[in-house]
């Protein structure tokens, strides 16, 4: 069983490629694309396929029979889902705590200011 | 296509054989489809790196495993290969002729070095005989020619090299020493252009040897099994690789702290070669780390289903 440390976190471009692929099946470019649009960062080809392997091996995402095309596209594995819904909601707990903790210290701040 | 492409492309070509055997076509077709940016180059030496320091092995867990034992079999016969041209390197620094400080501490840590190196040189070499009548006995048989070219090249290699070096004494025994030409004579040129040639030679076959190896055994589809032993060899062989590293190292301050004993160019041959058989164990214990983990990873029995 890999270990949780190993999952990818919020600044993991592996994280930004599940995400990508929650969508649905994509191929390399496609990812490239839809994460650019989504989040603001662009990934570059070495960064995005050593993701791609990282998430394969650890059965995070599969690839899909391309054809005769080159353009392999990918999915979430069962495991990826329950991986990317765990990151996620922890995330989601994480921002909430962070908004009311900084909704409580603006008052204090604009206080001190 | 433009430089940027070209460049990219090229970057790819460096990264490990079995990330592009994976990914390469991919990777080709997205950078085909991209705007080239000199960014995306930086991000591909970076990847290259990461594929290289930290490789990851794609498939079903028994074929990770295999790759694992492969790479890690792969890596350290060529890190044993580049210990041997460092050995040579530093024997010559210090040996040829011998300087008058290699005595005591440093002249017994440079025949352990020796010896270390001709144990291990024997077990990689006989058993990588065996491995080697292994792989290209069925190659052959199947009619592999993918499997049976690239295997052949060590014996080549090997043969052209003992041509060479066979050549290079009858020129030492009948023009160096009847003629009495030393180099710094006349004909010292040509002398020291043929010692050269013969340096360069043997480099060459080394690194083909090593490189054909490699090519053959990544072609084979060897078996778990046989990765297995081939690790444990390895292993072996990587033992061997430190322990030069630690003669060279004790040697070498030895002579340093005797004073008088390496000087000018020889320091740096002497220091360049410890510094590469120090670098070349670093790599041979890392990668042999990963592989005794893969070995020890999943039950025996899993072994031999894949042989």
């Amino acid at each position: 069983m890999p270990r949780v440390a190993d999952d990818p976190k919020w600044h993991d471009p592996g994280l930004l490629v599940m995400g990508s692929l929650a969508e649905g099946p994509k191929h390399g470019y496609a990812m490239v694309q839809d994460v650019e649009q989504t989040t603001g960062v662009r990934l570059g080809p070495g960064t995005l396929y050593g993701a791609i392997a990282r998430l394969e091996a650890r059965g995070l995402i599969e690839a899909l029979d391309g054809g005769e095309s080159r353009r392999r596209p990918y999915r979430l594995t069962g495991r990826g889902v329950e991986v990317l819904g765990q990151q996620l909601a922890t995330m989601q707990r994480f921002a909430g705590l962070g908004r009311r903790r900084l909704a409580r210290l603006s008052p204090v701040l604009r206080g001190a200011s | 296509m433009n430089a940027r492409s070209r460049l990219q492309r090229l970057l790819l070509a460096a990264y490990p054989p079995s990330f592009r055997h994976r990914y390469g076509d991919e990777m080709i077709s997205l950078i085909g489809d991209s705007d080239p940016r000199w960014r995306d180059c930086l991000d591909l030496i970076c990847g290259m790196g990461r594929a290289w320091t930290a490789p990851v092995f794609g498939g079903a867990p028994l074929q990770q495993r295999r790759l694992r034992l492969q790479a890690t079999t792969i890596t350290v016969l060529e890190a044993w290969c580049a210990s041997l041209l460092a050995a040579a390197a530093f024997s010559k620094s210090v040996d040829d002729p011998p300087l008058p400080a290699l005595q005591g501490v440093a002249s017994t840590a440079y025949d352990a070095g020796g010896v270390v190196l001709e144990v291990t040189a024997a077990i990689v070499l006989a058993t990588g005989f065996c491995f080697w009548l292994a792989l290209i006995v069925p190659a052959w048989r199947a009619r592999r020619r993918e499997v049976v070219l690239p295997a052949l090249g060590p014996a080549l290699f090997v043969g052209a090299w003992l041509g060479v070096t066979a050549l290079v004494a009858l020129f030492a025994h009948h023009y160096v020493s009847r003629a009495n030409v030393s180099l710094g004579s006349p004909r010292g040129g040509f002398i020291l252009a043929v010692l050269l040639a013969w340096v360069a030679v043997t480099v060459g076959c080394v690194v083909g040897c090593a490189a054909t190896a490699a090519v053959a055994l990544r072609r084979a589809d060897v078996g778990l099994t046989r990765l297995a032993a081939s690790t444990v060899v390895a292993g072996l062989a990587a033992v061997g690789v430190a322990g030069q590293a630690a003669a060279g190292v004790v040697c070498l301050v030895a002579l340093l702290r005797a004073g008088g004993g390496l000087q000018g160019r020889d320091t740096v041959f002497g220091a360049g070669s410890v510094v590469v058989l120090v670098m070349v164990t670093i790599i041979a214990a890392v990668s042999m780390a990963r592989g005794l983990k893969a070995l020890r990873s999943g039950p025996p029995t899993a072994l031999h289903q894949m042989t």
